[in-house]
């Protein structure tokens, strides 16, 4: 197919190799260190994981929780953004390059700098670069989106005004077990968060404004949590059965199946997919996540509505 | 032997020891990393940039020319925001020098300029008190006090200098900085960097230490913490302050005059006072020339006492140091006697844990103590213990305060649920005491103790030696395993709703075979999910908490 533009997401979208084959969906590598020492490269398919020779999210997941430190991760440099964008550049493709919320990494940044550098050689390239504002399939929702606009023949500049006007419209929601990853990470909106074991305690998690993870409340056990979970999905969300709603899930497949089909029976949207957080995003938000992201209504200034909706449902 | 050009091969040589500098620090950099985002990884990131450009980058006698092959290795290598600016710097040096090949201090220092200027071109927001500001000052510092003869030694050391002083002063540019008690992570690392280069050029040789700690490091706290060392400014001067004994050999000769006298130490200083009590003359003062408020003394006398204070050292003592703890708006105390359980509570946002020994028996004034360590909107006890219920209210009266309250926790499974249950981040207090008061009603607990001792009690036979299973502070039964513990407590119908089951292993329980421990409660109890807590408290072999 010959594409308008191409869609460029970096690895932290966490889109799986079906989705991105699904949605026409190119993206950035990035870097890891392992807790040897040794250098590799994040991708997103456990086939092509260089942790072990046969990576499996279960044993990536149990190592990194074992060992939190060990593990690393750095997004492409401006250098190796540079030459990405550049071959496509040469062919005459326009680039929507989008990345992780500029909050939590420098990518962003990066992809910035990476595009001055390439207009100053080649002064006609057409490169946007686009902060989701989000992670993993938060991220990966929105890079969705930008497909589906693409191919209803929305142009470049289209599908951007798009994303920039609505990109505060993709919500989180779900739990996240062990906040000690996000916490030591800086991806918690919390200045003092408070990362200690949680037994039988699941902290509901949503994006700020910024993207930031923010803890709205914590449900006591899994049928409370899905319970206040269905229920704030059911005010935010607009649209329902026209909608992807995609779940990621670092180590929590079984609850993730749960989770999907309360989703559907109550729902009915027009597709649901259930995502492995690869490790690039994993190193920072540790295992135990399990969430759905969906668009709805836009998130609130310090999440005050969201917050006081979450209180009342765990109240009831 | 002072070196006057440096060449390609030289340069290679110092960064590869500043490289081995920056590696033996990498954990150090690691820890102090909290801005932009504090993902601890700053040490990591630079120390890769940097050896994947040494690493790729050929041995070269030109300078001009290893440069640009080093930067096109870093800039491919970079990780991460401070890898990314650090191999900016290094694009500016690289273009700043093309086709020398070799150069000496001017040249050399007009390169870190442009070293700097690259990095901040390369930042979308530059903000100050970072890498930036470290590695702008420290040549902007010092570029007018180089001159042709300068030796490259020389030109090292005072940039060093600068870089050290000007790391040192990023916690009061940056607040996020000064928040967390460190220097910015990024300038540190650059610091180490320069400071292996300038090592070898005095002759040290830096080898990595893979066993990393051995090294008695110079750690950020001495370089933060360094408030009068040889680069300081000196403008508060002395406080002096002394008791002069007046000699008759010297008055006889030089007769004592106050008001000349005093006349004469204003000339020398401020804030004078001089008290004359006989033939004592007690003298307050702040000069910067001390030796001559001495010599003007002794033309009269003796001195009986003299204190001399460096004000400038006590004034940046103050500067520097870290500010009071701001008021919280939740303090929580608790009392355990497990060290686990103890970590536990503090990863939880505890702030006192005080260890109540084996009888959990604390003392009015522990509490009061506690209490008064704390500066909190609200604070919260938990006893964790009934028979101190009485203590920890005694305290709170003693105190005399009315923001303190107790949540009547009888052990640590209802601590630790009421704890986890608090969202730190929420803004009303009420809220959030009310989150914990709900964690703490809502989870049920037993407690487990071996028998000491046979005896009759809530007319339960206890007998030596066996399980005694402890629901709401009586016996309810004496069983010998672990077994039957679980049937016990399965015979209270609720506990059949409950979705989690969580064990806080005692001291003497810390080994038990956790696998078997769980299959025998799933086996009891339908559908619960167990977790094992390793509290290691005294005297409980288990606490079961059950939500």
């Amino acid at each position: 197919m010959d594409k308008k533009f191409v869609i460029l997401a970096d690895v932290l979208s966490d889109l799986s190799e079906e989705l991105r084959k699904e949605f026409d969906i190119e993206y950035v590598p990035g870097h890891l260190t392992y807790p040897d020492g040794r250098e590799g490269v994040s991708r997103l398919s456990w086939k092509e994981c260089d942790y072990l020779p046969e990576t499996t999210i279960e044993r990536f997941f149990t190592d990194l929780k074992k060992n939190p430190k060990g593990f690393t991760t750095a997004p492409a440099n401006v250098q190796e953004c540079y030459n990405i964008y550049e071959q496509y550049v040469k062919q005459g493709i326009p680039v929507l390059a989008m990345s992780l919320s500029s909050k939590m990494s420098g990518a962003y940044s990066f992809s910035v700098k990476a595009r001055e550098e390439i207009l100053k050689k080649y002064p006609d390239a057409q490169i946007y670069c686009f902060d989701s504002l989000r992670y993993s399939m938060g991220f990966g929702l929105i890079a969705i989106q930008a497909s589906i606009l693409r191919s209803q023949g929305k142009s470049m500049q289209e599908v951007v005004e798009y994303l920039e006007n609505n990109k505060n419209r993709y919500h989180q929601m779900g739990w996240l077990d062990d906040l000690s990853f996000v916490a030591k990470k800086g991806r918690i909106s919390h200045a003092k968060a408070f990362f200690g074991t949680l037994i039988g305690i699941k902290p509901i998690g949503e994006f700020d404004q910024n993207g930031m993870i923010t803890v709205l409340g914590k449900a006591k056990g899994k049928k409370a949590a899905f319970k206040t979970l269905l229920g704030y999905i059911e005010q935010t969300i607009e649209n329902a059965e026209d909608q992807i709603i995609v779940i990621a899930q670092s180590n929590r497949k079984a609850e993730a199946e749960e989770y999907k089909q309360l989703l559907q029976e109550k729902f009915n949207p027009k597709k649901i997919y259930i995502c492995d957080v690869f490790p690039a995003s994993g190193i920072n938000v540790g295992p135990g996540l399990m969430a759905a992201y969906y668009y709805g209504k836009p998130i609130s200034q310090d999440l005050e509505t969201e917050k006081a909706l979450i209180a009342d449902l765990l109240k009831n | 032997m002072s070196l006057k050009r440096i060449d390609g091969y030289t340069f290679e040589k110092l960064l590869r020891n500043g490289l081995n500098n920056l590696k033996n620090y990498e954990e150090k950099v690691n820890e102090i990393n909290v801005f932009p985002v504090t993902d601890g990884d700053t040490g990591t990131n630079m120390f890769l940039t940097l050896q994947h450009g040494i690493y790729a980058t050929k041995s070269n006698e030109s300078l001009g020319d290893y440069l640009q092959d080093l930067s096109a290795g870093m800039l491919l290598g970079a990780r991460g925001n401070s890898g990314v600016i650090l191999s900016q710097i290094f694009k500016g040096l690289a273009e700043s020098l093309k086709f020398r090949n070799s150069v000496g201090v001017y040249k050399l220092s007009r390169a870190f300029i442009s070293g700097y200027k690259t990095a901040y071109q390369a930042v979308i927001r530059p903000v100050e008190g970072t890498i930036l500001t470290v590695t702008r000052e420290g040549i902007e510092n010092i570029k007018k006090q180089i001159d042709v003869k300068t030796p490259i030694e020389k030109f090292f050391s005072m940039y060093l200098a600068e870089i050290k002083k000007s790391l040192a002063n990023t916690p009061n540019i940056l607040p996020q900085l000064k928040e967390a008690g460190c220097v910015d992570s990024g300038g540190y690392g650059y610091m180490l960097i320069i400071e292996g280069m300038e090592k070898l050029l005095f002759g040290e040789i830096i080898k990595t230490n893979n066993s990393q700690n051995e090294v008695q490091q110079p750690t950020v706290q001495n370089l933060g913490s360094s408030n009068f060392n040889s680069k300081s400014d000196f403008e508060m001067g002395y406080c002096m302050e002394f008791i002069l004994q007046l000699l008759d050999k010297k008055t006889s000769v030089n007769p004592f005059e106050e008001q000349h006298y005093k006349n004469k130490l204003l000339q020398l200083g401020n804030s004078l006072v001089v008290v004359v009590s006989g033939s004592n003359v007690k003298v307050h003062i702040h000069t910067k020339e001390p030796s001559r408020v001495i010599e003007a003394s002794q033309l009269y006398g003796e001195f009986i006492t003299f204190k001399l204070e460096n004000m400038q050292l006590q004034h940046n003592e103050i500067m520097n140091a870290k500010p009071q703890m701001p008021k919280k708006p939740i303090g929580i105390i608790a009392v355990t006697n497990g060290d686990g359980a103890s970590e536990l509570f503090k990863t939880l946002g505890c702030d006192v844990v005080i260890d109540g020994g084996r009888t959990m028996n604390t003392s009015s004034q522990e509490f009061v103590d506690a209490i008064n360590s704390l500066n909190a909107d609200k604070i919260i006890i938990f006893p964790n213990n009934s028979n101190i219920f009485k203590a920890a209210e005694q305290a709170i009266k003693l105190t005399q305060k009315d923001n303190v309250c107790i949540i009547p926790s009888t052990n640590i499974a209802e601590c630790y649920f009421a704890l986890a249950m608090d969202v730190a981040d929420m803004e009303d207090i009420e809220e959030r005491y009310n989150n914990m008061l709900d964690g703490f009603n809502s989870i049920t607990s037993f407690l487990v103790t071996k028998c000491m001792k046979t005896c009759v009690c809530n007319k339960v036979v206890c007998n030596e030696g066996e399980y005694v299973v402890i629901y709401k502070g009586n016996p309810i039964a004496s069983v010998n395993t672990f077994d039957k513990i679980i049937e016990e407590i399965k015979k209270y119908d609720f506990v059949n709703e409950k979705e989690n089951c969580m064990i806080f292993l005692g001291e003497d329980a810390m080994h038990a075979n956790r696998e078997e421990l769980e299959d025998i409660i799933c086996s009891k109890l339908d559908g619960v999910q167990v977790d094992f807590l390793e509290a290691n408290q005294k005297v409980y072999n288990y606490i079961i908490g059950l939500v």
